[in-house]
């Protein structure tokens, strides 16, 4: 049996902008897609991400801006010009046609000679599981399968580029874990270049080679899952990031000389930990998860979040002293878009003075 | 005692719809069949049971054949154009155009209007010589004068547009609920995958709207058997019996002559025919049909 496989191609989304009625939904957005890397779009509705991926799809055109695919632009090109294949929130199966027929659908519109069109079926279906369904109407399938048959109608025809819109959204939370994990490893098979938009950070992280936080029709930052959970570049991305995100407070909440006006201070529940000396606190609600035990302490006016071991005892009013080692520290401007910034060293000194060295 | 009175109110609730029902459709329907086999009555003389006699007199009847065959001819002209053209229609002010809710008004217009009084500016269209046709065929192309309400070769064919006229906007309401119905997204499925615009009305517009082409063909077929106001207005089944159709000889024959048992027996028949072509209608394409 031969291998499906495709070669990838390079996406490049040069300054494109696109606005309905004035409101403006993806605001100069650059990005580079490397060939066969799996682009993972993020952001909280209304980003401009799905609107990003239907200008890549060419289910919208751009306003101004570019978009090339392979080095080819095709920023006014329509869908089928551009040689990729979309998987939809919806799965967007005909209804009338069985599994086989959504699935040979593109390579039928195509005339693909019938022995390969079987030929390849076959190939697909058992790749993904569905051999046993292909006569079946999608109302006869699950959640899961229906997910599945529309992944067999995007990877059969060998597309260079896969778009996905919030594919897994519509699964219940066991399934989508699994459905994660085979995703990825297909495009990782298959070597395809994959648009994966998503408002889920965990989908974003585990699947990705590169995450795009987006807000306002902005790109915020793109870089690798670990790349965007340790060097957050700004403000937004610290506290979308991360479950539960990172605290953020008024830098000059903590010190008493009050520097560090204009800065925001960022550090990671799970980077926080209770000793005897440190910050003190007061503990003001407890979640226990088991594993972890998220912990909101009150400072001064400010709360912070910590992420402890479950095997810490704590109640609710006790004093503790909370510390975190100086480079867990992240700091961002106030006000603006909340850029990543070093922070003065006297201000990291003072905090660093504060919290010391965890114990 | 609660479900006694429970009882009491459902009654009484479902009572009025009943009553019309009973009244106006189930007590009529059942008192013809039973006069079909009457004679009809006349002063004095009382109504008695004949058999079958209306039913030989039919068959014997030319008027009736011919009308029959007027019939089939009005069905087989109006019915494929009006669902054709409510279906192109349809897709039209459903797509993206400007100025759409005006056509969708006006597609939908001979369906609000009373077909009695659009016959009237019908007849305008049609009178020979100074008609909206006549002055058209000579303003535009110098032709003669033509009479096509007053010639048993074009009467049918006159009273068949405008029936598809009047047909044509109210199934067009029918198909645009269905294809509003269709979720945009397979459109870009589509899109994504190649398909052309004739593609996808092939494969997958025309058989999502299968369910509605069923419902508005037998309504299509009803329709022709019982759209005939226009034909009051405009020819009163003339020349020469050729614009009757069955419903319309019914009239005469119960209302303008008074033979009252012969026309139960008309009408019996066309019941019976209607009957058989809707549930007929229903088997042959139940099995092509996908509801959703």
């Amino acid at each position: 049996m031969q291998e499906i496989t495709s070669k990838g191609q390079t996406i490049a989304v040069s300054d494109v902008s696109k606005a309905w009625d004035g409101v403006t939904a993806v605001d100069q957005v650059s990005l580079e897609i490397p060939a066969g890397t799996f682009t993972v779009l993020l952001g909280p509705s209304g980003c401009g991400k799905s609107t990003t991926l239907r200008i890549i799809a060419g289910l919208e055109f751009a306003d101004s801006g570019a978009v090339t695919i392979g080095g080819r632009d095709v920023t006014y090109e329509p869908p089928v010009k551009r040689d990729l294949a979309m998987v939809f929130q919806s799965y967007a199966l005909f209804p009338h046609l069985d599994v086989a027929e959504n699935i040979l659908f593109g390579l039928k519109v195509r005339r693909i000679g019938k022995s390969e069109q079987a030929e390849r079926l076959a190939k697909t279906a058992e790749m993904l599981g569905l051999s046993d369904y292909l006569h079946r109407k999608p109302a006869q399938l699950s959640g899961g399968q229906q997910q599945r048959v529309a992944l067999g109608r995007a990877i059969i025809a060998e597309k260079p580029v896969c778009l996905m819109d919030e594919p897994l959204s519509n699964l219940d939370a066991k399934l989508r874990n699994s459905m994660r994990t085979e995703i990825r490893e297909m495009q990782q098979k298959l070597g395809f270049s994959m648009v994966y938009v998503t408002h889920d950070q965990a989908e974003a992280i585990t699947m990705a080679d590169q995450v795009v936080v987006m807000r306002h029709g902005r790109i915020e930052q793109a870089g690798s899952p670990r790349r965007i959970y340790e060097q957050p570049a700004t403000r937004f991305v610290a506290g979308f990031i991360g479950t539960p995100p990172m605290n953020l407070i008024a830098a000059n909440a903590l010190t008493a000389s009050g520097s560090g006006a204009s800065l925001t201070l960022g550090v990671r529940p799970e980077n926080i930990t209770v000793g005897h000396t440190g910050l003190p606190a007061v503990v003001e609600h407890i979640e226990y998860l088991g594993a972890d035990l998220l912990v909101e302490c009150g400072v001064g006016e400010q709360r912070l979040l910590a992420r402890l071991s479950g095997a810490h005892q704590v109640q609710t009013g006790q004093q503790v002293r909370l510390q975190w080692a100086p480079q867990a520290m992240h700091f961002f401007e106030t006000s603006d878009r909340g850029r990543r910034v070093e922070a003065p060293a006297e201000l990291v000194d003072a905090l660093a003075g504060l919290v010391g060295q965890p114990d | 005692m609660m479900h006694r009175r429970e009882w009491v109110y459902g009654w009484l609730f479902l009572s009025p719809a009943l009553v019309f029902l009973f009244a106006f459709t189930h007590y009529p329907a059942v008192k013809t069949v039973i006069s079909s086999f009457y004679s009809t009555p006349r002063g004095k003389r009382e109504a008695k049971f004949i058999g079958l006699e209306n039913y030989q007199t039919m068959l014997s009847d030319d008027v009736f054949w011919k009308v029959l065959g007027n019939n089939f001819w009005f069905a087989v002209g109006t019915i494929p154009i009006s669902i054709g053209l409510a279906l192109l229609m349809a897709l039209w002010v459903n797509s993206h155009l400007r100025g759409r809710t005006l056509s969708r008004v006006a597609f939908f217009a001979p369906t609000v209007l009373p077909l009695i009084a659009v016959a009237n500016i019908w007849m305008f269209f049609y009178t020979p010589g100074f008609g909206l046709i006549d002055q058209l065929r000579s303003g535009l192309f110098g032709l003669p004068a033509i009479n096509l309400l007053g010639n048993p070769d074009s009467v049918l064919a006159a009273v068949i547009v405008v029936a598809i006229w009047k047909e044509a906007g109210f199934f067009m309401i029918f198909y645009l609920a269905a294809l509003q119905s269709i979720p945009p997204v397979l459109r870009e499925a589509a899109d994504i995958e190649g398909a052309s615009r004739g593609y996808y009305l092939r494969r997958v517009l025309l058989p999502l709207l299968m369910p509605t082409t069923l419902f508005v063909s037998v309504n299509a077929v009803i329709n022709s058997f019982r759209l005939v106001d226009h034909i009051f207005v405009m020819t009163e089944g003339g020349p020469d019996n050729a614009s009757s159709l069955l419903l319309y000889y019914i009239y005469e024959t119960a209302f303008q002559y008074w033979q009252t048992g012969y026309a139960a027996t008309l009408t019996v028949v066309m019941l019976v025919l209607l009957s058989i072509l809707a549930i007929g209608q229903f088997f042959l394409f139940d099995r092509k049909v996908h509801y959703q």
